[in-house]
């Protein structure tokens, strides 16, 4: 069968495209008003440590995911028990990402259609996605990220007419109380969201090179979302970008070049979805093999449909409406995705390389 | 609605399940049926108006309490 | 056993094909009423909307012919609905230009008004707001057409032509938005009323009505919207005019505004804020309308200190009357301090209300006169 492993450019290509996944659609940096931007380069500094760490595990074992490698320094018990935690976090994540989705569509476009449509729709196809196998994957995203970012570009460039720099002005007023919480806020979502592509990447012993997968995928992510945060400030201002449930989607709508080019809002909401649905996809794959590890399946991809429909079923439930999300996302998010983005990643880590200093002395001696 | 969504599931049982038989992946077989009718109960109580319990409710009470005891 | 499966397989991906087509959310065109201009009035305690609504007749040349409906509710939404009981359609936002609100409510608090535009969905935020000067916003909609078949986008044409004028200017709801929920600024929005002429009526854009949070306070004229746009560096184009006396007689002037930049300094001495005005603008001599050379190098630069020496004390004056007779803050000179000394800022602002009628304003306005078009010489008179 295939090996599951993919070229780094491809990965990165898929990293970048599940960073800008739901920030597209949501922005980023709630509570940050007009310092967005310096939350957002901070956020970035703040995760490269940890991305680093990321890329060392799966340096230090090639050819294993996280999964295996929780098996590998922990034993069969307990390394099952972290197995399940991951599993639990890749498929909760991917119920709100899922979310996310089904409530702009809503909103924005089809108010009537009942949640569990557009929710399907996206579900099979990502489900299809996963069946496939990373590698198809790998392939689509280094073709769409493009195609993605042009867009983004061409759709900054439009948005300029309508610009104020002041928007931005003054720098650093909320106050460092703020600034550090938004920063939090970014780093959890969506930076180190990238712990799962641990539990999905394995690397190949000549081809891969995890901490330029790692590094560069979210480099021009950061990229990205920062020039799409900054632009959303520049054209909406500070107060309004806080009040709307959808900034990026509100400041595109307000193009209007020369009375010809305008309400391009629904081309671009679709190009958004593209980047939700590598998300998606990758939380279920993730979800997958974690399942497969557990239960020793022996192969991920015959679950794919079952868990996919159990995710997509879950996402009609996990909020009772939009303001719930939002609550969520918030408040509570940044606390629960802490262990799993900054804890469990270090302990592995630490455990991995006391593992690879024994391996070393052992070989000396 | 209700025929859509069985619809969906007949589906994968004819794409998934019947090979899986064929093949005589019984643990496989085991895993998949149970989270298939897991998600499949889920769907049909949905569909019935049940409000399903999210299980983020009981996350974010247990946030809110560590954080507002100490912030 | 295989072939069964497959055809298995099919059956159920035809059966939810031909579930999945239509929509849920279908709408054909002609059951909606594609609404183009909102108007809101008060009637008692209720809000009367009139909708100036689009019927295509198809035919020759796509003809277009606008309805007026009106309706009755407690909120805007429900005077919405309520339009169904007279036309049958439900009404269609997306193509909505402008929104005008009668002074009288505009007085008691505009979110009234504005909320349900601003959350709907269909309704965009480019939608421009004007107040009606007249007693009633309704009217303005009966008046004539003069270029397109729709007053609403006439209207909205209108606004955006203020450019080369300057006694109005467009203010898209986002906009408002932002300067309603900034401190240190308040809003302003056009205005519009009804010139009657003869026998017709038109309706006509100009000046603008001044805001204190969300209530209408008072009105500016279009001279003085334009000394406005000044301040707020938001003038486009127009025409300056001034008259210039010498020995031939009294000579007026026209200046074309090319470009003008306006750059606004706050200071502060501890007690008091002083705001520093600087315009540059860009002219061209456009029209001298006598015999008096201006053109030539000591008459240019005394038409260049008068006409600045006029446009500073417009400037003053304009503040003064802001200052004095509605105590809002339309320039943005808090919000200024905020971007210019935010410490101060923090202090000072629960006072700014007050302390905005205080604050002091230095002015130097700089034209530039480019050139004087295509005649180097005014016009010249032989015997």
């Amino acid at each position: 069968m295939n090996k599951e492993v993919i070229p780094n450019r491809q990965a990165g290509a898929v990293m970048t495209m599940f960073l800008m996944g739901s920030t597209l659609i949501l922005g980023v940096g709630f509570r940050a008003g007009q310092d967005v931007w310096l939350v957002i380069i901070i956020a970035g500094a703040a995760v490269a440590p940890f991305l680093a760490i990321y890329a060392r595990i799966l340096a230090l074992f090639p050819e294993q995911n996280l999964y295996q490698i929780l098996n590998t320094l922990f034993g069969p018990v307990a390394g099952r028990v972290l197995s399940l935690l991951y599993i639990w976090y890749a498929f909760s994540l991917g119920a709100m990402v899922m979310r996310n989705f089904q409530e702009f569509i809503n909103i924005v476009s089809f108010p009537e259609t009942p949640i569990f449509v557009p929710i399907m729709m996206m579900g099979l196809v990502c489900i299809w996605a996963v069946k496939e196998g990373i590698e198809v994957l790998g392939r689509w995203s280094q073709l769409m990220f493009i195609f993605l970012v042009v867009i983004i570009a061409v759709v900054i460039a439009l948005s300029m007419e309508d610009a104020d720099i002041d928007n931005m002005r003054p720098v650093a007023y909320s106050g460092f109380g703020a600034i550090m919480r938004s920063t939090f806020n970014v780093f959890s979502f969506p930076m180190a969201e990238t712990v799962l592509f641990m539990t999905v990447l394995r690397m190949d012993r000549e081809r891969n090179n995890p901490h330029y997968i790692f590094f560069m995928g979210v480099l021009i992510g950061l990229i990205v979302i920062l020039m799409v945060s900054v632009r959303n400030l520049l054209v909406l201002g500070a107060d309004l970008t806080e009040n709307v449930y959808f900034p990026p989607y509100v400041a595109v709508t307000i193009i209007n070049i020369g009375n010809f080019l305008q309400r391009i809002e629904v081309t671009v909401s679709v190009v958004f979805l593209f980047s939700g649905f590598v998300k998606i996809s990758i939380c279920l794959m993730s979800a997958c093999m974690g399942i497969d590890n557990l239960l020793g399946l022996g192969g991920y991809r015959q679950i794919v449909a079952p868990v996919g429909l159990l995710l997509m079923i879950t996402t009609c439930f996990i909020y009772k409406n939009i303001m719930e999300m939002s609550d969520f996302a918030f408040n509570v998010y940044s606390y629960y995705a802490f262990p799993f983005q900054v804890v469990l990643p270090v302990a592995v880590w630490i455990a991995a390389e006391v593992r690879a200093r024994r391996a070393l002395n052992a070989s000396e001696s | 609605m209700f025929l859509f969504c069985t619809l969906v599931y007949a589906f994968f049982v004819f794409t998934d399940v019947v090979p899986l038989v064929q093949n005589k992946k019984w643990k496989v077989l085991a895993v998949y049926g149970v989270i298939f009718i897991t998600a499949y109960v889920f769907t049909v109580l949905t569909e019935l108006g049940v409000q399903l319990p999210s299980p983020l409710t009981p996350i974010g009470d247990l946030v809110a309490s560590i954080v507002g005891s100490t912030g | 056993m295989k072939k069964a499966l497959k055809r298995g397989r099919i059956l159920c991906v035809l059966l939810v094909i031909s579930l999945l087509s239509g929509c849920w959310n279908y709408r054909e065109a002609e059951e909606m009423a594609i609404v183009s201009g909102i108007a809101v009035d008060k009637e008692k305690d209720q809000l009367l909307v009139t909708f100036e609504i689009v019927e295509i007749k198809t035919g020759n040349e796509g003809n277009v012919q606008t309805q007026l409906i009106s309706s009755e509710g407690k909120t805007m939404l429900e005077a919405v609905r309520k339009t169904i009981k007279t036309t049958g359609k439900k009404l269609y936002f997306s193509h909505a230009k402008i929104l005008v609100v009668s002074k009288e409510i505009a007085e008691e608090g505009i979110i009234r008004i504005i909320d349900l535009i601003n959350r709907d969905a269909e309704t965009r935020f480019t939608t421009n707001f004007l107040i009606s000067r007249e007693k009633t916003a309704k009217e303005v909609f009966e008046q004539q057409v003069v270029t397109t078949n729709i007053l609403s986008y006439e209207l909205s044409d209108m606004l955006t032509s203020q450019r080369d004028l300057g006694y109005a200017y467009e203010m898209p709801e986002y906009k408002f938005l932002q300067e309603l929920a900034a401190s240190g600024i308040s809003p302003t929005l056009p205005t519009i009323s009804v010139r009657r002429e003869n026998s017709q009526s038109f309706a006509e854009i100009s000046g603008s009505a001044v805001f204190k949070g969300d209530k209408l306070i008072g009105f500016l004229t279009g001279e003085e919207t334009r000394i406005l746009l000044f301040i707020k560096d938001r003038i486009e184009g127009g025409v300056l005019v001034n008259t210039m006396h010498s020995d031939d007689g009294a000579t007026n002037i026209s200046l074309e505004i090319l470009d003008n930049k306006t750059k606004m300094k706050p200071y502060y001495d501890g007690e008091n804020i002083t705001i520093q005005i600087r315009t540059k603008t860009d002219v061209t001599l456009d029209e001298i309308g006598g015999q008096g050379d201006y053109i030539e190098k000591d008459a240019l630069a005394a038409l260049k200190a008068a006409f600045e020496a006029q446009l500073e004390e417009q400037i003053v004056n304009l503040v003064a009357k802001a200052q004095q007779e509605y105590k809002s803050d339309i320039f943005g000179f808090g919000r200024s301090v905020k971007m210019n000394m935010p410490e101060v800022w923090r202090a000072i602002e629960p006072r700014w209300q007050e302390m905005f009628q205080n604050v002091g304003v230095s002015v130097a306005c700089e034209i530039n006169i480019k050139n004087s078009s295509i005649l180097s010489e005014p016009i010249k008179v032989g015997d």
